[in-house]
């Protein structure tokens, strides 16, 4: 298979950007999306050219590292993470435009790379349940319904990649908050904490620089793991039980 | 304060929002009573009229709603520009509507549409309709809100922009009407099915109801009241007259 | 250099117990005071890291990934042990301890393996705590299953994203400890180098892979967490990053390695589809429960799987042993697959493969049972292959998985450089010459809540604090060298990428030093490897800059590492000359094609010492005695 790829290229943060045109062939169907890449990079090396950056780690779905932006999408056609796309999802001949996650909270590093770590505040701020290491009771003396762990492991199962801000028209981050804060809302172990962490980790958000909520349901359509925005809702009515309660955020 | 944060600021929003939302719907109630008649609708507005205490309060808050709305509407469109300061050279859109992409559109032009229709039939500094009638209700010499209304929407122009102001307003609230369920959290999985179809419901009974009025003006189904009619045909016969008459000593007599 | 366990006396049982009993211990306030570098914030790192904190250590973690909740701990699907015995079927510490020292074919330390089970338990507490998501029962009760041939169920698991959920639990605890500024955490950034100051371990060099940016950190004691080295292959199951580079760098600095050549394979990987590939991806092994594994008989078949009839397929594992069948170790069905691809009968495109067919599973339970077990791996296939494993059989091929070897440690965890201390993937401690499934899971949290916090602060207490300086003349000559060697690394500018450098090196540990290894193979390695080397330092193009985001030069550091580590691990599979666990040598097995293992000779971990540039590594050996098992022979006929 043959493509014409346009990619994003910047030399580093705060530099101009720019999209760049190559021609890539002679791909096989079974190669990955970042293969792809690889080996358009191994190219570039061997013509003096610098190779485009990229982030990846896993590359099986999971660790969220991978971000690109394919054909307008977050993560392109197949909703799920980039480096498990594969070239059998594109025509031949086809031209692929690849751009970084934009959004002023992940601003670029190199080429496609962003700096996500606005999600670091996020999760930082109050995702988590604050227990020291040592102080814990036998895991069976907490029974937790089989629904409810469901529930919590479904909006737990985010990988972080940032595919919701990516393809949010606000570029927000309700739907990886949100998940965060909706897993422990589902689980007893959250109860303590439940009204100072929503109200914190908004606020991390905010201070992030991300966007408002529109409801657009943009991000839950590319979620390479189907969060769905239901958490978003959770989240909502959880703030506003925090505020009744008279909770402000901590710094 | 709530608005300092994104969750608080929607939370704002939808609140005021459900506000504005009440006045529509008491509006089209109140506005629906023109099928009842001349007298039903007139006599509400002099309900009203004859409230001043609580109209004019009721009129503030509707008004400072109206403003935190717009204000914080324009607020939110500022902030989630500058969320993606450098755009996507490509960008599709998976799954948001049309209606919720346009919120802010919408809005706009559903403040436009108010304005136009407060200076129309509220201050009466834009025709039509040229004058106000009043009317004889129960004894007492009353503003005949029907007529004003009816001989406004006469005017096929009126009609046109108070209907498309109703599809904005449909589009508003399609996307609204849901998304208030979202935004405080009064959803669950097992109803997200129907929460997403309460938006597009209501907005398409509220923009019926309202349409109604001017199609069924147009079509003839509501009419001017008799009397007015006469009136209106003597003042037509006035000013016919006015023109032909410039002398009314003698010329008639010498023509016949 | 004596090589000292540091293994309490006493009865194994009470061993840890005891020796907590009488450690020193550091005065709250005076915690505050030591330095601690955490280098890999992985299930091992986050976890120390975190826990250290709360004892109220000053830390410094690092780690190479964009955020700490990306390490490779993330990837693992299956689950984690804990001799919890929730199931009454008879579970206990000391079953789970057997199990694992008999797992790793008697080449770990019985008092490692027995804390490692002792606090297993504590494990899940903390985790379930956390509010880690495990499965549960209808009840509500914590779930279990058995994995890897266990006899009992003691695997605890939250879908097949156990390693997601755990490492998230430890991230979010180390989040907590970053908040409240007892960690200060730098993501993207590697560890080149450690600083030896006065026979100990003081502080490492780092470059931050954003801005380019040289560094160095002092501290009292450093914390290796930095993962397995099965990338040495270029293809596995490891994330792109994983590396060897801060344990071979620390090796250099003075840290014995031990026993590199335990390098684990996993049977059910997708094969590699062609010269492109750039990694591998497991499949759970749960598949072999329903799906029967095979290859035609002939050479010549070259017919689509489901045009060959029964009588011309050979389901070789279920003809070679009967009692286990598909469900033979990993090992064996590994080194199965590739013999039958070396007599040419490997099937798919690159002739490296072998058929998993759920043919008769499916038409046993029907295709609704098989889907509601293995939907998710069915889908994951064919996302991958683009082929539907309902119609036509999967094709499967084992993959380098996971490194038992590592950066030898004492009973402490300390290495052989004192305030050096290696945790998780990265150390040699427990697993011995083969790994049970569930069982890294395990380690790596054990290390890192339940060991470490308390070695650490006895180490520390027993000596008097003396402080460094980063202006301190070994930490500006460390500095310097790993400035000079990035210099080097660009200047070179020859013709061959990177990447063309790992794969070459990967195609020769895999056909030397992979599944089954011999004399005459390891020697070749032994001759392809340092050519390699020295053109990779002669002809490597590393184009861009020092000081900013330049993935080539990231790469080649690690490749470079890779070039000299890859000698060691073929050293180590040398001298060893016994088959045992996952080191098949074939002189050595048993008729039936079993591994052989020396016991009289080789029952030792092999400990090798650094001795300079292109000079051969010296070996010392650690002897492992047995005091409360005995010995076995495995036999799974
Ligand atoms: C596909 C797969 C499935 C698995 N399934 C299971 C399972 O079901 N059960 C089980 O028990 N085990 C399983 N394992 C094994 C287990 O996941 C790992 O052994 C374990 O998670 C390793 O944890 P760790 O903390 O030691 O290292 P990692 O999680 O690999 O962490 C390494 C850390 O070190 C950092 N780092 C590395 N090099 C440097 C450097 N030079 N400078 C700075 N930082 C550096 C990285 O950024 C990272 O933070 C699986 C492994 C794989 C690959
Ligand atoms: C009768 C008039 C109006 C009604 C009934 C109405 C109602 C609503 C409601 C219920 C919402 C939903 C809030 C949520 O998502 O939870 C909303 C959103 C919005 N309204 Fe209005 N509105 C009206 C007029 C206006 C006007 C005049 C503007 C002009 C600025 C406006 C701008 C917006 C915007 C921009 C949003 C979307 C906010 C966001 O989600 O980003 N609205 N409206
Ligand atoms: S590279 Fe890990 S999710 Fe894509």
């Amino acid at each position: 298979m043959n493509f014409t790829v346009m990619v994003w290229r910047q030399e580093g943060p705060k530099k101009q950007g720019r999209m760049e045109t190559h021609k890539v062939s002679g791909i096989t169907e079974d190669t990955s999306f970042l293969e792809m890449l690889d080996i358009l990079n191994e190219e570039l090396i061997e013509k003096g050219e610098e190779p485009i950056a990229f982030d990846h780690d896993c590359r099986e779905g999971i660790c969220g590292a991978c971000s690109l932006h394919i054909n307008g999408v977050a993560h392109g056609p197949e909703n799920t993470t980039t480096c498990q796309l594969h070239m059998r999802s594109f025509d031949d001949g086809d031209t692929i435009v690849i751009e970084p996650f934009r959004a002023r909270a992940f601003p670029v590093i190199k080429d496609l790379v962003v700096d996500r770590s606005g999600f670091e505040r996020i999760i930082e701020a109050g995702g988590y349940v604050s227990v020291g290491t040592g102080g814990a009771p036998d895991a069976n003396a907490l029974p937790i319904a089989k629904d409810e762990a469901e529930e919590a492991f479904d909006a737990a199962a985010c990988i972080g990649c940032g595919a919701c801000v990516a393809a949010c028209k606000n570029a927000s981050a309700m739907l990886f908050t949100s998940a965060k804060v909706s897993q422990f809302t589902h689980l007893p172990q959250g109860e303590p904490e439940r009204h100072q962490r929503v109200v914190n980790m908004v606020k991390a958000m905010d201070d992030a620089g991300f966007g408002n909520c529109t409801n657009y349901q943009e991000c839950e359509a590319v979620c390479p793991k189907q969060i769905s925005i239901m958490n978003i809702h959770t989240m909502n009515r959880e703030y506003v039980k925090a505020k009744l309660a008279g909770t402000s955020a901590t710094a | 304060m709530l608005a300092t944060t994104s969750v608080g600021r929607k939370l704002v929003m939808a609140v005021t929002g459900i506000g504005l939302f009440l006045f529509v719907v008491g509006h089209l109630a109140g506005n629906l009573l023109i099928y009842a008649g001349p007298d039903a609708l007139n006599a509400y507005a002099l309900k009203l009229k004859e409230m001043p205490y609580v109209v004019w309060p009721a009129r503030l808050v509707i008004l400072s709603i109206f403003l935190v709305h717009i204000y914080l509407g324009l607020e939110l469109y500022r902030q989630n520009r500058e969320a993606r300061p450098d755009k996507y050279f490509q960008e599709e859109t998976l799954r948001a509507d049309f209606a919720s992409r346009h919120m802010l559109f919408t809005g706009l032009m559903i403040l436009l549409f108010v304005v136009y229709h407060l200076l129309q039939f509220t201050f009466h500094a834009v025709p039509p309709p040229e004058h106000i009638y009043t009317t004889d209700l129960k004894g007492k010499e009353v503003t005949d809100v029907y007529t004003m209304v009816v001989q406004g929407f006469q005017t096929g122009g009126v009609s046109a922009i108070y209907i498309l102001a109703q599809v904005f307003l449909a589009l508003h609230l399609s996307h609204a009407m849901t998304s208030v369920f979202e935004t405080f959290g009064w959803t669950a999985t097992r109803f997200r099915g129907y929460i997403e179809k309460v938006g597009p419901i209501v907005a398409t009974v509220i923009c019926f109801g309202y349409i109604t009025i001017p199609l069924a003006v147009l079509t003839g189904n509501l009419r001017l009241p008799d009397s007015v009619i006469e009136q209106q045909a003597l003042e037509e016969m006035e000013t016919n007259m006015i023109d032909v008459m410039p002398d009314p000593a003698g010329r008639r007599g010498d023509q016949s | 250099m004596k090589l000292d366990s540091k293994v309490p006396s006493g009865p194994l049982e009470t061993k840890w117990r005891d020796y907590k009993r009488d450690m020193k211990l550091v005065s709250p306030n005076n915690k505050r005071k030591y330095h601690i570098i955490v280098v890999g914030t992985g299930l091992a790192g986050a976890s120390a890291a975190a826990s250290l904190a709360e004892l109220g250590y000053s830390i410094t973690a690092f780690c190479y990934n964009d955020s700490p909740r990306r390490a490779h701990s993330i990837a693992a699907q299956g689950g984690i042990n804990a001799a919890k015995n929730y199931q009454n079927d008879n579970d206990s510490v000391y079953r789970l301890f057997y199990d694992t020292i008999k797992g790793g074919d008697f080449r770990s330390r019985e008092a490692n393996v027995y804390r490692l089970a002792e606090v297993s338990t504590s494990i899940i507490d903390q985790c379930v705590a956390q509010g880690v998501p495990f499965a549960r029962e209808y009840g509500g009760w914590l779930d279990n299953r058995s994995f890897g041939g266990a006899q009992v169920s003691r695997t605890f698991y939250a879908r097949g994203q156990t390693g997601q959920q755990l490492l998230l639990g430890a991230y979010q605890a180390l989040a907590r400890q970053i908040h409240a500024g007892k960690v200060k955490m730098h993501s993207r950034t590697e560890m080149l180098d450690l600083v030896v100051v006065d026979g100990q371990a003081r502080g490492i060099v780092t470059r931050n892979l954003v801005t380019g940016k040289i560094e160095s950190w002092a501290a009292d004691a450093v914390l290796l967490c930095t993962g397995g080295y099965a990338n040495v292959f270029y293809l596995s199951t490891n994330a792109k990053g994983c590396n060897v580079t801060a344990a071979y760098r620390a090796h250099k600095r003075g840290a014995f390695f031990a026993g590199p050549c335990f390098t684990q394979i996993h049977p059910t990987c997708i094969p590699v589809s062609g010269e492109h590939q750039s990694k591998l991806t497991l499949m759970s092994e749960s598949l072999r429960n329903d799906g029967r594994v095979w290859v035609p008989k002939s050479t010549e078949d070259k017919r689509p799987a489901n045009e060959i009839p029964d009588d011309e397929r050979d389901y070789y594992l279920e003809r070679k042993y009967p009692s286990y069948g598909n469900l033979a170790p990993r090992d064996i069905s590994s080194r199965s697959a590739k013999e039958v691809c070396d007599e040419g009968r490997g099937v798919g495109p690159t002739g490296l493969g072998v058929y998993l067919d759920f043919r008769d599973a499916i038409a046993r339970d029907g295709q609704d049972v098989i889907s509601r077990k293995y939907g998710n791996l069915f889908d994951m296939y064919q996302r991958i292959t683009g082929e539907d494993p309902y119609q036509s059989p999967m094709r499967i091929f084992p993959a380098l998985h996971y490194t038992m070897g590592g950066v030898w440690v004492d009973y402490n965890l300390m290495s052989t450089i004192p305030g050096l201390f290696v945790l998780g993937e990265a150390n040699f401690s427990d697993h011995g010459a083969n790994r049970l499934g569930a069982s890294a899971l395990m380690q790596g949290l054990a290390d890192g809540y339940f060991v470490i916090p308390y070695t650490l602060g006895n180490f520390l207490a027993k000596q008097p604090k003396t402080s460094v300086d980063t202006d301190q003349a070994e930490f500006k000559e460390t500095e310097r060298a790993a400035r000079e060697r990035v210099t080097r690394l660009l200047s070179v500018n020859g013709s061959r990428t990177v990447d063309s450098f790992h794969r070459e090196l990967g195609k020769i540990m895999w056909e030397y030093c992979g599944m089954a290894r011999n004399e005459a193979g390891l020697k070749k390695a032994l001759e392809l490897i340092p050519p390699l080397r020295q053109e990779f330092w002669e002809n490597v193009r590393v184009l861009g800059g020092a000081d900013d985001y330049n993935v080539s030069l990231e790469k080649a550091g690690r490749v470079a590492d890779f070039l000299e580590f890859a000698e060691l691990l073929c050293h180590d599979a040398l001298d060893r000359k016994e088959s045992c666990g996952a080191h098949f040598r074939e002189e050595f097995q048993t008729q039936e094609g079993e591994a052989k293992r020396n016991d009289d000779d080789f029952c030792y971990v092999s400990c090798w010492e650094h001795k300079g540039e292109n000079k051969s590594p010296h070996l010392h050996k650690e002897p492992l005695s047995f005091e409360s098992v005995k010995l076995a022979t495995r036999s799974y006929k």
